[in-house]
């Protein structure tokens, strides 16, 4: 059985860490710098998985080519961007994408939860540095947001298959089924989120951030309960 | 009535699995960030993270109830004959988002092509079919419960349990003959022993007394000297046999880590073993010491045959993860009290430890003939490795000292081919 990671769940992993990264990007140019470094990213996590299937010699070029292209991507970012600021913003989403493509495409092994629970957080930064300079909007941060959450749990479900029932197994319709759910959650708690935002961003009160903080930690403890 | 102690209950093993517990961490790292910054938009991606750790809260354990078809594409395949199996899964509870099925796979057989896994989500109804092939090997193969997981929408309670569908692939040049000891039973049967009587083998001469038959008087000597004499023969009884499976905890050594178990092994000979000693006509039991005391008496018939069958194929105790701890020292004082003295044990063992031995050796002194079938499953790779080997070899000598017949099974052969060449072990 080769326990890798399983495909879908895993490139669909690495597509939401360059969605979330694309989403906090300043300017246009900036966006176009982003995108095509992650459909590098992209392209070298399916050069990984050939590489180590039946294609070697083709995975290997193509995950080469793939690598290039989010080189070149990475530079063509760092001679548009405007501000070094906007760069500041975009890198941690950049190498969290990367990281999430070595944990679900591993040049060894059978797949790393660490790297994606590690590119979920570089991810989030992403919409934190956003939202904490007043670049983005409510719907790219909480798009960035749902996008760094779907980054673990689409990365965690391919690794966690993959051990369990191998790459080789017919699994479409259980990532699928599994991916929707996970959007689906948090496209209703971003929803409610944003619909709410006008009160709350309204009356940005230091009493109001410090009820809604105080309201966070006693939701998140009852969770734990 | 034969005390069969299996259970017939599915076993389910439900736990959490904790992968959204870091959701939290977010959300409290963006609730710190948010006020640090004084930036509510920062504050409020933490109320997306509260709702991913409020996500595995919205649906509780999954409720699995699946039925297993499985075809064969031949069922009795010759040697290194390629077998296509088809198995369909059909789910018979509410909608399981999350399935991963593991196919049974007897232990003793491997997959050439395909996978005998899947994962998917299933409808109430629903099913999924999949393939494989795997080569035939001598012997009879069954198939073990499938593995299920199956997991709540959000991952976060994964309720494991087993799938069965019983499935057999029988592949010719079974074990034509199992060698006993003396020890028999009061029934005509096949065992030879040294009394006289009606038998097919010649054992002595004696005067002729009333009663005895006509068939067995010398003619030839009452022509040439007058005198009445009567042949005897020696006489051949049945012999009543009691396999015991080592399952304890000790007995759980692979050579490898993906390689079957030496109780994997012990099962697939008590298998042919047990098909052999029913068609000689002798009364065979089994029994298994491990995670838990299973116990056949020795019988005969179909009926006999489908009760041990189940056994192997569906027993807690033969499962192929070791158990925790195993009560053995319990288990052998029932066997002991249960063996009738004219019963022989067979003890299948892979002698990772000195307890087999002893046992061997205190069953046999107490009168019942033991027999060993040993499945060789060390290597010598580690000096650890090499350890076990040299220890496991001591035990056979040990045995063998005791006058112990000992089959020292080289898995990588078929059994019936390794009995055949100590066949002169166990006829002493």
């Amino acid at each position: 059985m080769t326990e890798r990671p399983t495909v879908v769940s895993g490139v669909l992993a690495v597509v939401a860490g360059v969605a979330g990264t694309v989403a906090v990007a300043q300017t246009t140019p900036l966006r176009l710098a982003v995108a095509v470094a992650g459909a590098g990213l992209v392209v070298f996590t399916l050069g990984v998985v050939a590489a180590r299937s039946r294609s070697r010699g083709l995975g290997i070029l193509v995950a080469l080519t793939g690598l290039a292209g989010a080189g070149g991507g990475t530079a063509y970012g760092a001679t548009v961007a405007s501000e070094q600021l906007h760069l500041a913003v975009v890198a941690p989403g950049l190498v969290g994408t990367f990281l999430a493509a070595l944990g679900v495409a591993p040049l060894r092994g059978s797949g790393s939860r660490r790297f994606t629970k590690i590119a979920c957080w570089l991810v989030f930064l992403g919409p934190v540095l956003s939202a904490g300079m007043e670049y983005g909007s409510a719907v790219q941060v909480l798009t960035a947001t749902v996008a760094a959450a779907l980054v673990w749990d689409l990365g965690e479900n391919s690794v966690s298959l993959g051990r369990q029932v191998g790459r080789d197994a017919r699994t479409f319709w259980n990532e699928t089924v599994h991916g929707f759910g996970a959007l689906l959650m948090g496209g209703v708690a971003a929803g409610a989120v944003y619909v709410s935002q006008g009160y709350s961003v309204g009356s940005s009160s230091l009493e109001a951030v410090v009820f809604l903080l105080v309201s966070v930690v006693l939701l998140v403890v009852f969770l734990h309960r | 009535m034969a005390e069969e102690e299996t259970e017939d209950e599915t076993e389910r093993d439900v736990h959490t699995t904790r992968r959204w517990r870091g959701m939290s961490a977010l959300a409290l790292f963006a609730g710190g960030a948010g006020v640090i910054a004084n930036r509510p938009l920062i504050l409020l991606t933490a109320a997306v993270w509260v709702g991913y750790a409020a996500y595995p809260r919205l649906a509780g354990e999954p409720t699995v109830d699946l039925t297993v078809e499985r075809t064969v594409s031949d069922d009795s395949p010759g040697h290194e004959d390629v077998v296509r199996v088809e198995t369909t899964v059909r789910n018979e509870s509410g909608f399981l988002t999350d399935l991963r099925f593991v196919d049974g796979v007897p232990p003793t057989l491997s997959v050439v092509s395909g996978t005998p896994r899947a994962a998917t989500a299933l409808r109430p109804g629903g099913s999924t079919t999949f393939s494989y092939e795997v080569v035939a090997k001598r012997g009879r193969h069954s198939f073990v419960p499938a593995t299920v997981v199956a997991r709540n929408l959000s991952g976060s309670v994964e309720v494991e349990t087993t799938a069965f569908d019983e499935t057999v692939i029988e592949c010719a040049a079974d074990i034509d003959d199992v060698e006993l000891r003396k020890q028999a039973s009061q029934y005509t049967g096949r065992v030879l022993t040294d009394e006289g009587g009606s038998g097919v083998e010649f054992h002595g001469t004696r005067e002729y007394q009333p009663g005895d038959s006509i068939s067995r008087i010398d003619w030839k000597r009452r022509a040439q000297s007058g005198e009445l004499i009567t042949l005897e023969f020696r006489e051949e009884r049945s012999a009543k046999v009691l396999l015991v499976i080592d399952a304890r905890k000790q007995a759980y050594v692979a050579s490898g880590d993906n390689e079957p178990s030496a109780v994997t092994y012990s099962v697939f000979a008590a298998d042919q073993l047990f098909e052999s000693l029913l068609g000689s006509r002798d009364s065979v039991g089994l029994a298994v010491v491990g995670r838990e005391d299973v116990w056949l008496p020795p019988s005969t018939g179909d009926e006999h045959r489908t009760r041990a069958r189940q056994i192997l194929t569906k027993s807690p105790a033969l499962v192929p993860s070791p158990p925790r701890r195993s009560p053995d020292e319990e288990q052998f004082r029932r066997l002991r009290k249960r063996l009738d003295s004219d019963t022989q044990v067979i003890f299948l063992s892979p002698l990772a430890d000195d307890a087999m031995v002893e046992k061997a050796r205190r069953i046999d002194a107490r009168g019942n003939a033991v027999s060993v079938v040993s499945p060789d499953v060390t290597t010598d790779g580690s000096p650890g490795r090499k350890l076990a080997q040299v220890e496991r070899e001591s035990r056979l000598s040990d045995l063998r000292q005791a006058d112990i017949p000992v089959v020292d099974w080289d898995v990588e052969l078929p059994l019936a081919k390794v009995l055949a060449h100590t066949r002169e072990q166990w006829s002493r």
